[in-house]
């Protein structure tokens, strides 16, 4: 499709068979008065209880989204609540490149791109024509403008550590960028792609957290906070090709499960990608009106060991605990059976992805024999710090019996997410164990970070994480990844549970919405209704 | 009456004062702040350095404390941590809601609970009584949020009458506007009736055995008139005393059914304020429900004097 050989380097197709939908594009007639007419009589008839059959209704050109949680203002560049992703990313927001809902890394505002032999430096060929909601142009002087600022010293961006290894940024000509690194960087393509890494430009930058400006087919008409946010199409959208099929769209945050279910049962609701309550997604199942499609995310739900403490330093007390877990069952009570068990920090969309589920499968003889080697042949007692999320509430009281049965006794302390959590756990790592989804992609390498909460400290597995990163070689690369794997499955700096479903569910008219989640994301470009 | 507004104000001033260290205090105590709320999993050492420097979060607690009480003296109620707008465009939005929602939930429990609590008083021992007393202690025994959740099976997603939650906003007609608060106004109103009901049945019924009120009855007044003209009225304070605990109640404790009924009023704003750490936005909130409390209770005052010519004339 574009650049060098090595253009999508950073993710080959995921799972494979990614189903792709036909688009419903042909549905552009226009509004006739008879349309109109049909349509009001028919809304007038429902609302008298009139069956009408088929009706003459155009399809909608607008969408009403729910999503749980609100974002954090709407700036993906300044805080990492993934909300803040969900709705601007690809709507309103776009990078150099993109993550399509396959997972594949795409082009975007950089149409194609070069990478020097010894992977140092990036010379991206930009979009033309392309200007920003607000009317400024964008150029190789804004997505210079767009990288120095995260990577600069005082930069608050989340993901600030994806630039570590830039070392210069350059706008060559109005349409060349050339980035340069100190090492190589083989995920750079992919990062560029995230909600963190999106192009803004000077004139708004600052303002973007409640006024985003950004180079997206949708611009934002109006947030009322705490109730709904909307977005209206972007009418000087530069990509033809890629133009919404939408006028307009609504998210609704509604952060109560019934609420949700009730919301969409009413029709206040037409679509929730991210349905919040397993328990009833069973009953939207099985009613025609809606689609449900269970799809993958990124989501990790691990229970974190604190490895620098007694007996959890241990790495046959780690062992011990992980074959206490059966990881089925698991899943079953704490996620409705929807969810992936994993063996390591790795989902099955991201590359080179080894099922290692069996290193410490489900054991409890074995893990007593363990923990009798270790010196604890009568178990001990254990905290586990758990967020109030129902997934994380759930899982630590199936996690306190299981690990009962291995003569562990697990107490569950309510720690509140993310304030509190992140001050005693991440911050001060003032705990036991804990249990918390990870959500971004493809974040491995956090067991490498030094002092990250894990307190998991191996040579070898950050030589792994090391070559995988700058490894110019595919292969090598997928191979380095797979090492990684292995080593945290055999460690256990964590308890590797299993992989959240992406609980989808809306109105059976509707086409185009992701199934699946290899980024947190809402992308409405090509969503459309069919007749 | 002018004493009595001036020693209102200077109450007013020091609870208010009082309210605002004690809360800050509060916030203070709180483990994890609104830069770690911010960051998540993603909460490096330096990004939430960097984070807390633009804030203002390094700055000392007394600092931090001036610049917050220093601002709302001058009509400035700060900007929010997490939305980046002014609270008082956030707290303007919330009131919107939250003000209509529990005045009309209250002007429910009054129709329904004065009457019914008069009656109940007039026909004590006997069938109505018993009837009313079984609606309050039904009413009472079921929690508002769950009534909220039956309403919206019933009305929303089976007969689909009635929005299922949300709120239009008032621009989309006063109408939409009521019709997304009439469910939820009921869910809050019910428990509100039910000890209402009570609180009248029992105030109409001291009074009945009162000696004005036999003599009003030896003097000829039928019973029925002898309540409505003197027990009710002299019921009136005790009655109205409940009702103003009520309102600030209904105003502050309406998250739960907020919360099912997904609208953005002033509960759902502290809490959520909470959760992300925005202490500006949670100070801002509870001075707002402090000086909400107090004024009510004031006017609730007020209304003993129009109620009470007794009261007046010792004045």
């Amino acid at each position: 499709m574009c650049g060098a050989a090595k253009s999508f380097a950073a993710h080959p197709a995921r799972h494979g068979a990614g189903f792709r939908h036909l688009d419903g594009d042909t549905m552009q007639n226009p509004l006739t008065r008879l349309a109109r007419f049909g349509r009001a009589t028919a809304a007038a008839l429902a609302l008298l209880g009139v069956g009408t059959g088929a009706t003459l209704a155009e399809p909608r050109s607008d969408i009403v989204v729910g999503m749980a949680i609100e974002p954090a203002g709407l700036d993906p560049t300044a805080a990492a609540p993934v909300a803040i992703g969900q709705v601007v990313w690809q709507n309103v927001f776009e990078g150099l490149t993109r993550i399509d809902g396959e997972g594949r890394v795409q082009p975007q505002l950089a149409k194609s791109w070069t990478i020097s032999p010894d992977g140092l430096v990036y010379t991206f060929d930009l979009a033309e024509n392309v200007t920003f909601s607000n009317g400024a142009p964008f150029d190789a002087g804004t997505a210079k403008f767009s990288l120095d600022r995260m990577r600069a010293a005082d930069s608050t961006n989340p993901q600030k550590q994806f630039l570590a290894n830039v070392v210069s940024t350059e706008a060559r000509d109005p349409r060349t960028l050339v980035v340069t690194l100190s090492k190589p960087a083989a995920n750079l393509l992919f990062w560029l792609a995230w909600p963190a890494s999106v192009m803004v430009e000077p004139g708004s930058a600052a303002t973007n957290r409640t006024q985003p400006v950004g180079t997206g087919p949708f611009k934002l008409g109006e947030w009322r906070q705490g109730d709904r946010l909307t977005l209206v199409r972007n009418e000087t959208y530069w990509n033809a090709a890629d133009a919404p099929k939408l006028d307009g769209a609504t998210f609704r945050f509604i952060a109560d499960p019934q609420a949700q279910a009730a919301a969409l049962q009413s029709g206040g609701v037409d679509a929730f990608p991210e349905f919040g309550a397993p328990e009833l997604y069973a009953g939207l199942e099985t009613n025609d009106r809606f689609e449900t499609v269970v799809g993958v995310t990124e989501l990790k739900v691990v229970a974190g060991l604190n490895n620098r403490i007694k007996p959890l330093d241990d790495p046959r007390v780690r062992q011990a605990l992980m074959m206490a877990i059966d990881r089925a069952s698991l899943v079953e009570g704490a996620y409705s059976g929807y969810g992936t068990p994993i063996g390591s920090h790795y989902t099955p969309n991201d590359p080179g992805f080894r099922d290692l589920t069996a290193v410490h499968a489900y054991d409890p003889d074995k893990a007593r024999a363990l923990l009798a080697q270790a010196g604890y042949p009568d178990g001990f007692a254990l905290s586990i710090k758990t967020p109030q999320m129902a997934y994380a509430t759930r899982s630590a009281e199936i996690l306190q019996a299981m690990l009962a049965e291995i003569g562990v006794t697990l107490t569950i302390v309510p720690t509140e997410f993310p304030a509190a959590w992140v001050d005693q756990v991440l911050t001060r790592h003032d705990f036991e164990m804990t249990i918390v989804a990870h959500a971004e992609p493809l974040d491995i390498a956090i067991y490498g970070r030094d002092n990250y909460y894990f307190g998991y400290d191996d040579a070898e597995f950050k030589a792994a994480i090391a070559a995988a990163e700058t490894s110019l070689d595919e292969e090598k690369r997928l191979e380095a990844y797979g090492t990684a794997q292995e080593i945290l499955a055999r460690d256990v700096p964590a308890l590797f549970l299993f992989v959240m479903p992406k609980l989808g569910v809306w109105d059976a008219r509707i086409e185009g919405l992701w199934h699946d989640e290899p980024i947190p994301a809402n992308d409405l470009t090509s969503v459309s209704w069919r007749e | 009456m002018a004493a009595l507004v001036a020693g209102r104000l200077a109450g007013l001033l020091l609870t208010l004062f009082l309210v605002s260290v004690a809360v800050f205090a509060a916030m203070e105590m709180l483990p994890g702040d609104t830069a770690s709320a911010r960051l998540g999993t993603q909460a490096t050492p330096e990004a939430l350095a960097a984070l807390r420097a633009e804030l203002g979060l390094d700055r000392s607690a007394l600092q931090r404390y001036l610049g917050w009480i220093g601002g709302v003296l001058t009509g400035d109620l700060g900007t929010s941590f997490t939305y980046g707008v002014p609270v008082a465009k956030l707290v303007a939005d919330r009131l919107a809601v939250t003000l209509p929602l529990a005045g009309l939930a209250l002007v429910l429990a009054v129709m329904v609970a004065l009457p019914l609590g008069t009656l109940a008083a007039a026909r004590a021992d006997r069938a109505p009584d018993a009837a009313a007393a079984l609606f309050a202690q039904g009413a009472l025994a079921l929690p508002n949020f769950w009534i909220g959740l039956l309403l919206i099976l019933v009305f929303a997603t089976t007969l689909h009458w009635m929005p299922a939650g949300g709120f239009p906003g008032w621009e989309a007609g006063i109408g939409a506007g009521l019709k997304a608060l009439v469910m939820p106004a009921v869910a809050l109103a019910l428990p509100q009736a039910g000890v209402l009901t009570r609180v009248t049945r029992s105030a109409v019924l001291d009074m009945v055995n009162e000696d004005f009120v036999r003599l009003a009855r030896a003097k000829g007044l039928t019973r029925r008139r002898a309540i409505l003209r003197h027990a009710l009225p002299n019921a009136l304070p005790t009655i109205l005393t409940v009702l103003g605990f009520q309102f600030t109640f209904l105003v502050a404790g309406a998250v739960l059914v907020e919360n099912v009924f997904n609208l953005p009023g002033l509960g759902s704003l502290a809490r959520q304020a909470l959760v992300q750490r925005d202490v500006v936005v949670i100070q801002d909130v509870v001075l707002i429900f402090a000086a909400l409390t107090i004024l009510v209770n004031f006017i609730v005052d007020l209304s003993y004097l129009v109620l009470d010519p007794r009261l007046r004339a010792r004045r």
